[in-house]
């Protein structure tokens, strides 16, 4: 049997070490030996998104990754897109417009949705689409999340261009 | 009458939870000292099993208990195995489970199991199973004329031959859908646990249905209903397929065997390949007509693949076949029928969206052939208050032309213009269809109580899939006068919380609102009568609302009223339980805009503009949210969602790639119309919502389609190939 290896990975901004067998993914590591169920498993083989994380700012199925390849990388779950008690913007986004349903996918979601506004944050509604493809969701139809990632970015632009009209 | 709580757009009060991961779904959830367990499959689609032996897999490291089906004092229900008996009928039908320290053991062990199998013949396909002939799946068929019948449903009105004579013409088509999954994101999980001091068995798991789970384990496992508690966990989607038994009783036995708790989550593979998916449909309809497009006569004989086992609804498919329309000669004929598959289970509406498919095709199919509007036919045919719809049903108001209407006017419908509307390499169609369901209410029930600061907990056994809890809240609220935040409503498990059905048809909202809505009531008539002496009133002078108990001018908070019942009379817990509330027919119409590439086939849906008759909804938000998402779900099954067989009997498409559901590049615009007659009997006059939306999907599609390039297509789903091939014949 393949010994177990100590990796090093930061998780939502805290350092952690884990002895990790050579065979265990990214999810594993965060659900398992992390506690960060937050993460979901819906398929195994990187096809629904509902394990989406954040690898160095980029979406990734964690299901798709070996550890060992995530190792002394930095990584944000779904635990660490807002403090402790606290809502992100864009989660209380997905909430006021009634995009969260059975809430599986929802975890992948957000931080696809965000990892695309980190980027661009007035992205068309084709980006929007674009960006959203590799995670399913079986319950709302994909309008209403749309629309909460839309009024986000909106959001976000208000004070951009009252200061604009200021100038 | 104005609402302060009802009728109001409130985000899921879950929500929070879930947006921010910490939700505990079944696979979330670790129990101290906890086992795995893993099941061997049978990699054959029919096969008698001549020896089954666990001694060495019982010796493999890391293991703690086997099972097969022969140690359940019962092994099915309602004749679905949960482990296989003396043979194997499907390809993936679960033959032994191993309990192990690890998922690793408990895997490693199934190839230590011995099982020497015997081929059988096998049935692929509905046409083969009823064929004279045909290799029997099980020694028994329903039918003394045909092989292989599970089932049999009938429907007769009228004389259907007399309908027939008077017709100015018949048409008789044939229709196909397609074996799909229920596509939810969460894969069946299931945990159990043994109380070794009382023997009671804890099963935690991803149910719609925690009563009737409980009471299917207990037959399985010779156990009381004491003796079991589900705890029915938060669902990741279950749209129908979480009804039926999968892990539940393989957990509890394992877990009664080895001492220890036991963990089981199914792969994704194995969710497509050996749970319960919904069944394919062969629908052959005959249908008379006067030249002015009046509905005299209608016969349909159908056949709904039930797979190894029953489990077809082909009960549902006979009584909702005729659609919402008025016609006098019915005559249905709808067959639930055994092949080598994966025993069916229930979809979202069941096998409405099937046969209305057809008869929604066949409409535009009359249509073309008299030169008559696809609107003006289903106006002119809609079914008023009266006219018999759905079995043995009458329509209890007039609401099918209405909604249909409404969903044209909605879309800017214009008739056709020919066979098709645009020449160019992409054609753009319009669709319209139709379609309905009837929810009945079931085993509801609901605990209110009034808690002794004033604010209102509300306790239900319905598990909360579509946001139930949150408009239980609502209803309370109304009830009390309160705002929504003074009140939380809890799903119990089935220790703790009043029995009720699962959550399925449509049913929750409609009956257990309405339980709730009456327990609230109780509960203030029991805060009137603990206070009738202190405010020197009778209980009917004293009223209760706007968060106050008053009466003759003297007034106390909601928070004192309690505070003193409880002195009087201790909790104050109103109670509502119903099971007969009168069943609601609803409808909805949906109008597609298809644009179809002549090139390559595809079809891009660009808008559905839907109207549906939701009686009043509760929580609009919510509302819309389930008719979005189950049109989602009509969009895949119209389009491209399909289980693929090879000769073997083997599913081909067993993963999220090749099985292609929905993605966000496929939402249509869509257009959502609620109709609030208010006069159903649900809360406030509310019904179900849930079903409904899925049902005219696929027809408004296919009717685009054929509006935009003039190719019928028959057969689900409308594949880029099938609709290449579709213009290749017409051509």
């Amino acid at each position: 049997m393949t010994t177990e290896t100590a990796l090093r990975f930061r998780v939502n901004g805290r350092a952690h070490e884990v002895a990790a067998h050579p065979s265990e993914r990214l999810i594993d590591v965060l659900r398992s030996h992390l506690g960060l169920t937050g993460t979901k498993e819906g398929c195994s083989t990187g096809q629904c998104g509902a394990c989406t994380v954040l690898v160095d700012g980029r979406p990734v199925a964690s299901c798709m990754m070996l550890a060992a390849d995530a190792a002394d990388r930095d990584i944000t779950t779904i635990e660490g897109i807002a403090p402790a008690g606290e809502l992100h913007p864009l989660q209380q986004a997905f909430l006021d417009h009634g995009a969260v349903q059975c809430g599986f996918c929802t975890p992948g979601m957000v931080l696809s949705a965000k990892a695309l506004l980190d980027e661009k944050p007035h992205p068309s509604d084709e980006e929007i689409r674009r960006a959203l493809v590799g995670n399913l969701c079986r319950c709302t139809g994909y309008r209403k999340i749309l629309d909460a990632i839309k009024a986000y970015a909106a959001s976000k632009r208000r004070p951009q261009a009252k200061r604009a009209k200021k100038r | 009458m104005k609402f302060t709580a009802v009728g109001k757009r409130v985000p899921r009060l879950d929500g929070p939870e879930k947006v921010t991961g910490r939700t505990q779904y079944g696979a979330d959830i670790t129990l101290p000292d906890m086992a795995w367990a893993a099941i061997l499959r049978s990699p054959h689609a029919h096969a008698r099993i001549l020896r089954l032996r666990t001694e060495k897999a019982e010796k493999m490291p890391g293991v703690l208990a086997v099972v097969t089906g022969k140690d359940f004092p019962r092994n099915d229900v309602e004749g679905v195995p949960v482990l296989a008996g003396e043979a194997v009928r499907y390809r993936g039908e679960g033959v032994a489970a191993v309990a192990a320290e690890s998922l690793g053991q408990a895997s490693a062990a199934l190839a230590a199991i011995e099982v020497q199998y015997k081929p059988l013949p096998f049935v692929a396909d509905v046409r083969q199973a009823v064929a004279p002939g045909a290799p029997k799946i099980h020694a028994e068929s329903e039918d003394p004329e045909l092989s292989n019948i599970a089932g049999v449903s009938k429907v007769k009105r009228g004389d259907v031959e007399a309908g027939f004579a008077k017709a100015d013409r018949v048409f008789e088509d044939t229709f196909e859908t397609p074996w799909v999954h229920q596509g939810f994101l969460e894969p069946h999980v299931a945990l159990g646990e043994v109380n070794r001091g009382t023997g009671q068995v804890t099963v935690w798991t991803s149910t719609q249905a925690q009563f009737n789970q409980r009471s299917d384990i207990a037959q399985m496992l010779g156990l009381s209903l004491g003796k079991v508690r589900v705890i029915g966990l938060p669902v990741g989607g279950a749209f129908g397929g979480k009804i039926a038994l999968c892990l539940e009783p393989i957990v509890a036995e394992l877990a009664r065997r080895s001492g220890r708790p036991v963990k089981a989550v199914v792969s994704r593979k194995d969710d497509f390949v050996a749970t319960r998916p919904c069944g394919s449909a062969v629908m052959e309809l005959k249908t008379g007509v006067k030249k002015d497009g009046t509905l005299v006569a209608f016969q349909a004989r159908m056949l709904f693949d039930t797979g190894a086992y029953p489990g077809a609804q082909h009960g549902t498919a006979a009584s909702l076949a005729q659609g919402p329309y008025r016609i006098p000669n019915v005559d249905v004929t709808a067959y639930g029928v055994y092949t080598n598959k994966a025993p069916a289970g229930p979809r979202r509406a069941l096998t409405s969206p099937h046969v209305h498919f057809a008869l929604e095709s066949q409409l535009d199919i009359i249509a073309a052939a008299l030169g008559m509007d696809p609107l003006r036919i289903r106006l002119k045919n809609a079914a008023r208050k009266g006219d018999a719809v759905a079995g043995g049903l009458t329509m209890p108001y007039d609401a099918a032309a209405s909604v249909i209407r409404t969903a044209a006017d909605r879309a800017g419908w214009s008739p056709p213009r020919g066979a098709a509307r645009g020449r160019g390499a992409k054609a753009r169609g319009l669709g319209i269809a139709g379609g309905h369901w009837t929810v009945w209410a079931g085993a509801s029930s609901a605990w209110v109580q009034v808690n002794e600061d004033g604010t209102i907990s509300v306790v239900t056994g319905a598990i909360n899939l579509t946001g139930t809890n949150t408009s239980f809240a609502q209803i309370a609220a109304e009830s009390f006068g309160l705002p929504v935040s003074q009140v939380i409503a809890h799903q119990g498990d089935t220790e703790t919380s009043p029995r009720n059905d699962g959550s399925w048809g449509s049913r929750i909202l409609f009956a257990v609102g309405e339980a709730v809505r009456r327990a609230s009531e109780d509960a203030k008539r029991q805060l009137a009568e603990a206070l009738a002496e202190e405010l020197e009133a009778s209980p009917d002078e004293i009223e209760v609302s706007g968060g106050r108990v008053r009466a003759k001018g003297k007034s106390l908070t909601l928070a004192e009223a309690a505070e003193r019942a409880g002195e009087y009379r201790g909790a104050i817990i109103g109670r509502g339980a119903l099971s007969d509330l009168d069943y609601g027919v609803a409808v909805a119409a949906q109008v597609a805009e298809v644009e179809v590439d002549r090139e390559t086939g595809q079809v891009e849906l660009k808008r559905l503009i839907c109207a549906q008759d939701v009686g009043f909804a509760i929580n609009p938000m919510s509302v819309e949210g389930q008719i979005e998402g189950a049109v989602s779900q009509g969009v895949g099954y119209a389009l491209s969602e399909e289980y693929v067989y090879d000769g073997e009997g083997q599913l081909l498409n067993d993963d999220f790639m090749d099985f292609r559901m929905p993605t966000s590049l496929d939402h249509p615009e869509f257009d959502v119309a609620l109709i609030e007659e208010r006069k159903d009997k649900g809360p406030y006059g509310a019904k179900g919502v849930g079903e409904p939306p899925l049902v005219p999907t696929a027809a408004a599609i296919a009717n685009a389609v054929y509006d935009a390039i003039g190719v019928r297509l028959r057969e689900l789903p409308m594949t880029p190939e099938r609709i290449v091939q579709g213009m290749r014949r017409a051509s």
